[in-house]
């Protein structure tokens, strides 16, 4: 099946349902564990494969009816590295499924311009076959200016294994001088995972009534409503992503202050941060260089290092800007390694961004 | 009020008990003397760890009032004459040094640890790890590529000092976690349990291992959760 299925009229109930729903808040970001395609499978006398062929049409319809709903981002569990350790029969089935699938995204390429979708591959690609790795570089590259809807799929991905990565990146950030081991904040860690460039997570569903994340964007959802359905992935209908969502307006106020706290929480410590560094630094000035300064002699440092044009304030908005700037050099650095890595696994052939005709003008 | 001895009876109709429970209270208002039950009644049924978090830290804050109303509970659960438990609170910023022992006598007592945790413990631990791992590699303690889930995960547990949560029991009609514990709900199966913390207990002469049905809210009957995903309440009714 395609990625982009001849739309179906919704019925008048749909219609209606879908225009109750988008009277209230509607999430812009829903995150999919798509659950149960080998018991479905089972379940229907099938070959597992064919579970996860099953499961793959119901994303394809699942994203139409979120891009109805005017969510405009949804992020889906497509392999986790702990399947690898799975029977090498079912990995290469996925795989070999993968492959095709994405094979396909790239014959349809006309499709996914027109209905402006960006793909994006979260996770440790380099853990894949060459072939796939190539696949889902090339499918990234073509869609990567879209910006009507936004699918991220998470392959060779565990949440753990990304916030590993991004204490690896920033370790390095350190030993190569981008940034200062103070700079590591909750903000900085954010923006080097795979997820830096996606909006909050707002609401996480989980099919197959099992009731645990598994792994999945455990960083990025401990402020997104939580919604475990117990329909088996390939059964669910678009009845059970209207119950989500009105699950996520019931749940609405309550986890929205809670994150706004929690964010103004986040930029509280960050200039408590700056504050103290900024102190740290002028007593660094004061003091022999390369002594250790703790924060009471510093206090006191700054106090007799201070300029009398210069209050305390204005200083630390000075370091605040000077911080600032490293963590963005920093982050282009590694965005640009990222981007390299991927512009390596593409073909050597010109990539065709749409209809042949469009890539010779642009060419 | 249901007693250890029943209690313990009931957990021998378990097939697996979590060694650590986390209990998360997403209601504003709640009280001291049901969590102190909860927390009582897991220990009776042979859980060591048990965390407590509420973003607040309104918990965390009022530790002793907890200590009090988990030893007045006790005396409930608990006869004279049978095996009792020690049951230690800690507040993670001051881990290993402050065990405060419910009493001084009871060293040979099966421990059982609570631990309380707030938002701090959440997405900034995992910060304080990273700056604490770029730390060690940059004075060549550490490999960058030593940098993986696993060895984290290690000195993770060896700096919090308890296994990542099986269960987790979440108070409260909101489904959101709220920032507990982003590194070690890898694998914790979030149980909701609706409505607030106003738990009357076990009801005396009903096992908990038995008869139990899947809206049935009590604490003791969800435990058995670990091992079946089927009995579990749904969350979400679709």
């Amino acid at each position: 099946m395609t990625w982009f299925p001849e739309r179906r009229q919704p019925t008048w109930l749909q219609r209606f349902c879908e225009a109750v729903l988008k009277s209230g808040p509607v999430p812009r970001h829903v995150a999919i564990i798509m659950d149960g395609n080998r018991r479905f499978a089972v379940k229907n006398s099938m070959e597992k494969c064919e579970g996860h062929v099953k499961g793959f049409d119901k994303l394809a319809e699942t994203l139409e009816w979120c891009l109805d709903l005017g969510i405009t981002e949804v992020t889906v569990y497509a392999f986790s590295i702990e399947n690898f350790k799975r029977s090498p029969d079912e990995v290469n089935g996925l795989l070999e499924l993968s492959r095709q699938k994405f094979a396909k995204l790239l014959e349809e390429r006309n499709l996914i311009q027109e209905h402006g979708v960006c793909v994006r591959i979260l996770g440790d690609i380099a853990l894949l076959p060459r072939d796939l790795q190539e696949l889902l570089a090339e499918a990234v590259t073509i869609s990567a200016n879209n910006d009507r809807a936004i699918l991220n799929v998470c392959f060779a991905y565990t949440s753990r294994d990304d916030m590993c990565h991004a204490m690896r990146e920033m370790t390095d950030g350190v030993k190569e001088g981008f940034i200062r081991e103070s700079d590591i904040s909750e903000g900085l860690l954010e923006k080097c995972l795979y997820t830096s460039h996606s909006r909050h997570v707002d609401l996480l569903i989980r099919t197959s009534g099992e009731v645990r994340l598994s792994d999945f964007l455990l960083w990025e959802s401990a402020y997104s409503c939580l919604a475990f359905v117990k329909v088996l992935w390939p059964e669910f209908s678009i009845w059970n992503l209207y119950a989500a969502i009105l699950h996520y307006q019931r749940n609405y106020g309550k986890i929205q202050i809670a994150r706004q706290n929690f964010m103004i929480e986040r930029e509280r410590l960050q200039r408590e941060s700056d504050h103290r560094y900024m102190l740290e630094e002028e007593a660094g000035i004061c003091s022999k260089p390369g002594s250790p300064v703790d924060t009471k002699t510093s206090v006191l440092a700054t106090n007799c290092v201070l300029p009398q044009n210069k209050n305390a304030q204005t200083l630390v908005q000075q370091y605040a800007k000077a911080r600032k700037e490293r963590e963005d050099t920093f982050l282009a650095h590694v965005y640009r390694k990222r981007a390299d890595f991927l512009k390596s696994l593409l073909p050597t052939r010109p990539i065709l961004m749409g209809t042949p005709s469009e890539a010779l003008i642009a060419s | 009020m249901k007693t250890a001895p029943t209690i313990q009876e009931d957990s021998k109709l378990l097939k697996k008990i979590p060694a650590h429970v986390g209990i998360v209270i997403v209601e504003d208002e709640f009280s001291f003397k049901d969590l102190a039950n909860i927390i009582v009644w897991s220990v009776a049924l042979g859980i060591s760890y048990i965390s407590v978090y509420d973003i607040n830290g309104e918990i965390k804050r009022n530790g002793l009032m907890l200590q009090r109303n988990i030893e007045e509970s006790k005396k409930e659960v608990f006869t004279p004459d049978q095996s009792n438990y020690d049951i230690q609170l800690f507040s993670s910023s001051q881990m290993a040094q402050e065990a405060s022992s419910t009493s001084s006598d009871n060293h040979k007592l099966p421990k059982a640890r609570v631990h309380l945790l707030c938002i701090e413990d959440g997405h900034r631990r995992i910060v304080n790890m990273a700056k604490c791992l770029s730390h060690m590699v940059a004075s060549g303690m550490l490999q960058k590529e030593d940098i993986v889930p696993s060895k984290v995960d290690n000195l993770f547990q060896e700096s919090l000092q308890f296994p990542d949560p099986e269960l987790c029991l979440k108070f409260g009609s909101t489904d959101c976690l709220f920032g507990y514990m982003p590194w070690q709900v890898r694998l914790t199966e979030i149980i909701p349990q609706q409505g607030d913390l106003r738990l009357s207990g076990p009801p005396s002469g009903q096992g908990v291992g038995s008869g139990a049905r899947t809206r049935d809210r009590r604490v003791p009957a969800d435990l058995r959760a670990d091992s079946q995903a089927t009995v579990l309440p749904t969350p979400l009714k679709v």
